[in-house]
């Protein structure tokens, strides 16, 4: 029987299974049910392949063939749909129906036992005619933290947390459940429940039907969406090595109980981590920020806050991506009001000792914090940086390290870096950055190319001490577990270990090749990272990883076939061809996708290739008869490999999940791939010497000295590539033209087999049919374009204003139907590039959208969090024109790099005009004067279709807006207000409570009796970066502001950027439609998180 | 007979040495550094200062470095 073939099956089907449950997602709780199922299929396939094998495969026929086939992919399909079910968390189960018969109500089924203290809720099930008022009673068994006289929670001698529990009776408060709410609406019952013995119905009922519904103790449950939220308590303990930044440290903890009010009962949680994160200035800081904060037991206090979610379409999911490694809330330490003892503290054993992690996992970090020791002797910073993080996967120590190339390998004391790190920042890009724009930061994320070059050095190694491979092959695959273990088990690093532990061992011990153990090894290591956790199948470490080592199994002979044959004229058009696209990608980038430039490239590659004729008929020997194929076998191979993975990986996963591409990378890593080899092997060889007593840490400065050279190379390398090479935004693909991407490369892989197929059916159907299939490749080309020419998901009719939520920053796309686009402000952008609006929200954005051009960008003030995203904006996307407040100069926000001169606005200026469908749709400035700030000029511009009409008043100050209202009147009227001056204006200390309610009800309320919204907007977040000292004035007025706007305008007609994330109104002429991207998370939110 | 790769390895691990050792020999920061270590005191180093704030709490032998002790 074909064990490998079956096993790479049942593997691949697994894979399909979880993304089948994640496309069509599997119902919550349907994991155990599911499991039965994958069971039996187990069942029936074991016994159909011990049927097939008795009577040998190769006597089997096809139908027995195909049976034993669907024996193994059925089961593991439907080991995957369960394993994904079983991760499923539902928010709430339905514990009994509630039937409610006039003035009585009844549990049916009885009391209902819960195995937890659990919070419950009422769900509506049927439509009532009058409001219901109900309480439930029972009992709820209460756990009391029992703490000595210093006030410390010590676990016990097991470790467990000590608790007495008290039983007592319990009784909700009323909950009303309202005739008019739809049915499926969910009340919760403010008090926590064990059990659940009776539901009273309070005053007079009717006939209703409801359920009872046991919300999970699940972390993402107890996570409030937006700040200030009440403080929490958790007792639980650090699972993961801590993250130490420069400028904080994050603890993974997995909590045992969590306290939702001070003094109040414990839930037992029943499942996601949390993380915690501490700041230096936290007593005991140094306690928490190294590896021996691993395995201790903590108690912490603070607020408990749900990952952000995806804030807009294409925005970064903050939420899906910790949920996918298990974290499912962030704790900021913070004391509550009234309790007692520091925010964080550990809690002992009985001797007073903390608990440690597991000894394998302690031991690899000791050891990586150790070698760590020895780069910081032997190489200096920023090279120490470097190499702790392709060394050690150390990435976080790399956060807002800038590179100078004038203080590369001089050894610069910390104290002179600072001295003048403001003016050498100018211009120069943080570390990371200049590694993502050149394509080369793979080197970071510590993969399967790292485990290569360490398996080939100790392999190495021991060869040269002539130890016998079947010997040393254990050794080494020991190494790289503890490599693994010690640079945090990340996807691709367990991914590539897995695989080179096959590798090796049917190297040593079956003598097989790679290609062989590859393709097995792939399809295994997936099973293995996905049964442990099926969420990783979408993140990108783990896409990323399989992605690369697939495009290098399977496109590198392919590609070599293509490449190696390459000589004379077609080497000399191959040339040509790569220089124009080389030339056109550096000079225009925009101009690569274009038909004209595959005309122009076409042309010139035919050209070269005349040319070429031309001269060896003339004798003339093109590169002196040398071919591609002539090169040395593993320079060939690795030139296909990086053309492979380029293809397979790079470009299509690039685009998808950053919306980039590092157009340089495809260069720079012909050099910075080998040249990773030799610093790799050298970091790690100093860092073993160092470990040897006496002459150990000499020889490992002398090793790292050789290696500060390459070291140096590397990041120059990384920095010039940056600095010439585009790393444009482009189009975000469909997961559709993903799909056609990967087909046609498929037809290319597979294309010989394929062929083969369609000369068989040609043979078996006769006639003309082997003729017409020889056309295969061309049918296949229209088949896999077919998808693609249907077009693409049409956006709804009508004007469309969305407005990004950036915190205390701005960006508004306006769309008319005609489909002119308008950016109203550019977010905000920092001197030292760790914020950027634009690069991070507003461009990603875009490209979510598809678009590259803008017709033109409009400044509503120059205040930085408005203004100092346009340079980033300008150079990245095509801005037909800028537009200004008339008398604030382009200069002072950067517009100096638009295509054209700025032009300045004036109140009665039309932006844009057009008709739609028999309505005027205008794009017009309303307002011009004095913002909030000060004299500084302000626009407020009005988008309108018809009659209804979106009013974004900028930062427009007092006086102007008293100014506007006098001066439109009622034709100030708007449907929808984006708030002027983020609710109650600047941040200028100096106005007191008194005088912002003051500006609020005379010139604010003023304006607002004119504009008369349905629906105001506040665009406010974090002041912090923008304000920094000045952000408590800010938040100060801004709470007045919230307040004001809320009476005036009712609590449902008030949309925060914060809470309510992206807003996106459209303007027809049936009216105005306001959504907003939390309204759209919440639809489709049905479990945790 | 050893196989032709791991003498090319043999062959470049040598060469960076040489090499290192030449750095090692005239670069002033390495030198500073290899009389630390030899001293028995390698907070002297002119590589471990510069290195002053890249995980401060991490000692030369991986240690973990209380700021009061520092």
């Amino acid at each position: 029987m074909p064990v490998s073939p079956l096993l790479i099956g049942f593997c691949y089907a697994f894979v399909a299974g979880i993304a089948a449950a994640r496309v069509l997602p599997v119902p919550p709780l349907a994991g155990a049910p599911l499991f039965a199922l994958a069971a039996l299929t187990f069942a029936a396939g074991g016994a159909v392949l011990a049927r097939v094998g008795r009577r040998g495969w190769a006597a089997a026929g096809a139908g027995a063939r195909a049976a034993a086939w669907a024996a193994v992919l059925g089961p593991g399909l439907a080991l995957g749909l369960a394993r994904q079910g079983a991760v499923d968390t539902a928010v709430t189960r339905r514990v009994a129906h509630v039937r409610v018969d006039g003035r009585s109500a009844e549990l049916a089924g009885g009391p209902v036992a819960l195995p937890e203290m659990a919070r419950v809720a009422l769900r509506k099930e049927s439509a009532t005619g009058r409001d219901l008022r109900l309480r439930l009673q029972g009992e709820v068994h209460a756990r009391v933290l029992e703490r000595d006289a210093a006030g410390i929670a010590a676990l016990d001698e097991r470790g467990r947390w000590p608790f007495t529990v008290a039983e007592l009776p319990q009784r909700s408060d009323e909950v009303l459940v309202r005739a008019r709410d739809p049915v499926g609406t969910v009340y919760p019952v403010a008090q926590p429940f064990t059990r659940v013995d009776r539901v009273e119905v309070v005053g007079d009922g009717e006939e209703a039907a409801l359920s009872l519904h046991a919300v999970a103790n699940h972390v993402a449950t107890f996570a409030r969406e937006t700040r200030p939220a009440p403080p929490v308590r958790i007792l639980g303990r650090v699972t993961g090595d801590p993250a130490v930044y420069p400028t904080r440290t994050v603890l993974t903890v997995t909590p045992a109980f969590l306290q939702e009010s001070v003094g109040g009962p414990w839930y037992r949680i029943d499942g996601g981590d949390l993380h915690v994160e501490v700041r230096p200035e936290a007593p005991d800081y140094g306690r928490y920020a190294g590896r021996w904060a691993y395995g201790m037991d903590l108690e912490v206090a603070g607020e408990l806050l749900a990952p952000r979610p995806q804030p807009f379409p294409g925005g970064f999911d903050a939420r899906a991506f910790l949920r996918n490694h298990g974290v499912h809330g962030r704790l900021f330490p913070r004391r509550p009001v009234g309790d007692e003892g520091p925010a964080l503290r550990p809690a002992p054993l009985p001797d007073g000792r903390l608990r440690r992690g597991a000894p394998h996992v302690v031991a690899s970090l000791a050891l990586r914090d150790r070698m760590l020791g020895v780069i910081k002797q032997t190489a200096p910073f920023p090279q120490s940086a470097f190499l702790g993080g392709v060394t050690l996967g150390l990435r976080h120590g790399l956060q807002g390290v800038r590179f100078e190339p004038d203080r590369l390998f001089r050894a610069v004391p910390p104290d002179e870096w600072e001295e003048d790190a403001e003016e050498d920042a100018e211009g120069e890009m943080l570390l990371f950055e200049q590694f993502r724009a050149s394509g080369v930061n793979h080197v970071l994320a510590v993969s399967g190319l790292h485990v290569t070059i360490l398996a080939l050095l100790f392999a190495g190694i021991f060869s040269l001490l002539r130890i016998p491979r079947k010997v040393f092959v254990p050794v080494v695959i020991l190494v790289l577990l503890v490599f693994a273990i010690l640079t945090g088990a990340r996807p691709s690093t367990v991914r590539a270990v897995i695989m080179h532990t096959l590798f090796l061992l049917a190297w040593a011990y079956l003598g097989q090749g790679l290609r062989a153990s590859a393709l097995l090894g792939v399809p295994v290591a997936a099973l293995l990272i996905l049964l442990h956790n099926p969420w990783m199948i979408t993140d990108p470490s783990f896409t990323l990883s399989f992605g690369a080592i697939l495009s290098l199994a399977l496109l590198t002979p392919p590609v070599l076939a293509l490449i190696e044959p390459l000589r004379g004229p077609a080497l000399l058009a191959a040339l040509t061809l790569v220089g124009a696209v080389t030339g056109t990608g550096i000079l225009a980038f925009r101009w690569l996708a274009t038909p004209a430039f595959a005309l122009v490239a076409a042309a010139a590659a035919a050209a070269a290739w005349r040319l070429g004729r031309g001269l060896e008929r003339r004798g003339t020997r093109l590169f002196g008869g040398r071919g591609l194929g002539d090169l040395p076998g593993p320079v060939t191979a690795f030139l296909a490999a990086q053309i492979g993975i380029q293809a397979g990986m790079m470009l299509p996963l690039s685009a998808y999940y950053f919306n980039r591409w590092a157009f340089g990378g495809a260069y720079a890593n012909l050099v910075a791939i080998p040249l990773i080899g030799v610093v790799l092997q050298l970091s790690i060889l100093a860092g073993l010497l160092g470990f040897v007593p006496g002459v150990g840490m000499t020889l490992a400065l002398v090793m790292n000295a050789a290696n500060g050279l390459f070291t140096a190379l590397f990041l120059l390398l990384a920095r010039g590539v940056a600095a010439l090479f585009p790393f444009p935004f482009l189009r975000r693909p469909l997961l559709r033209d993903l799909v056609a991407w990967y087909a046609a490369l498929a037809v290319v892989i597979w294309r010989a087999p394929l062929g083969r197929a369609a000369a068989a059916l040609g043979a078996r159907l006769g006639g003309a049919w082997p003729r017409l299939l020889r056309a295969w490749p061309a049918a296949a080309a229209v088949l896999l374009a077919l998808p693609l020419a249907v077009g693409r998901p049409r956006p709804e009719p009508g004007l469309r204003v969305t407005v990004l939520p950036l915190g205390y920053a701005s960006a508004v796309l306006v769309e008319t139907p005609a489909g002119h686009r308008v950016l109203v402000d550019s977010g905000f952008a920092d001197a030292t590039g760790r914020r950027n609006d634009a690069l991070r929200s507003i461009l990603p954005f875009l490209s979510d959208l598809r678009i590259r051009d803008l017709d033109a960008v409009v400044l509503l003030s120059g205040a930085p969090e408005r203004a100092a995203g346009l340079p980033s904006l300008l150079r990245h996307a095509r801005v037909e024109r800028v537009l200004l407040p008339a008398g604030l100069h382009p200069a002072a926000v950067g517009a100096g790099a638009a295509r054209r001169p700025p032009v300045e606005v004036r109140a009665g200026d039309v932006l844009h005009a057009e008709t739609w469908r028999g309505l005027p749709v205008r794009i017009e400035a309303v307002g011009h004067g004095a913002t909030d700030r000060g004299p500084a000029p302000g626009l407020a511009v009005r988008v309108r279709v018809g009659d209804r009409a979106v009013l974004l008043a900028g930062d427009l100050g007092p006086e102007a807006q008293r100014a506007l209202a006098e001066a439109e009147g009622e034709g100030l009227r708007a449907d929808v207000l984006l708030a002027p001056g983020r609710a109650a204006g600047g941040p200028e200390p100096g106005a007191g409570k008194a005088d912002v309610e003051a500006m609020l009800a005379g010139p604010t309320a003023a304006f607002l009796a004119q504009v008369q919204p349905s629906t105001v907007i506040l665009e406010f977040g974090n002041p912090r970066p923008v304000l920094g000292r000045k952000r408590f004035e800010a938040l100060r007025r801004h709470a007045l502001g919230r307040r004001f706007y809320r009476q005036r305008v009712g609590p449902d007609g008030v949309l925060e950027t914060d809470r309510d994330l992206a807003v996106f109104i459209r303007l027809d002429e049936d009216g105005v439609h306001v959504d907003t991207q939390a309204a759209r998370l919440r639809a489709s939110a049905q479990r945790v998180p | 007979m050893t196989d032709p790769r791991t003498r090319t390895l043999g062959w470049l691990l040598a060469g960076a040495f040489l090499l290192g050792l030449l750095v090692t020999a005239l670069h002033p920061a390495y030198r500073g550094a290899l009389r630390a270590i030899w001293s028995g005191a390698p907070e002297t180093s002119p590589i471990w200062r510069s290195n002053e704030r890249y995980y401060p709490r991490i000692g030369p032998r991986g240690e973990e470095v209380r700021p009061d002790a520092r």
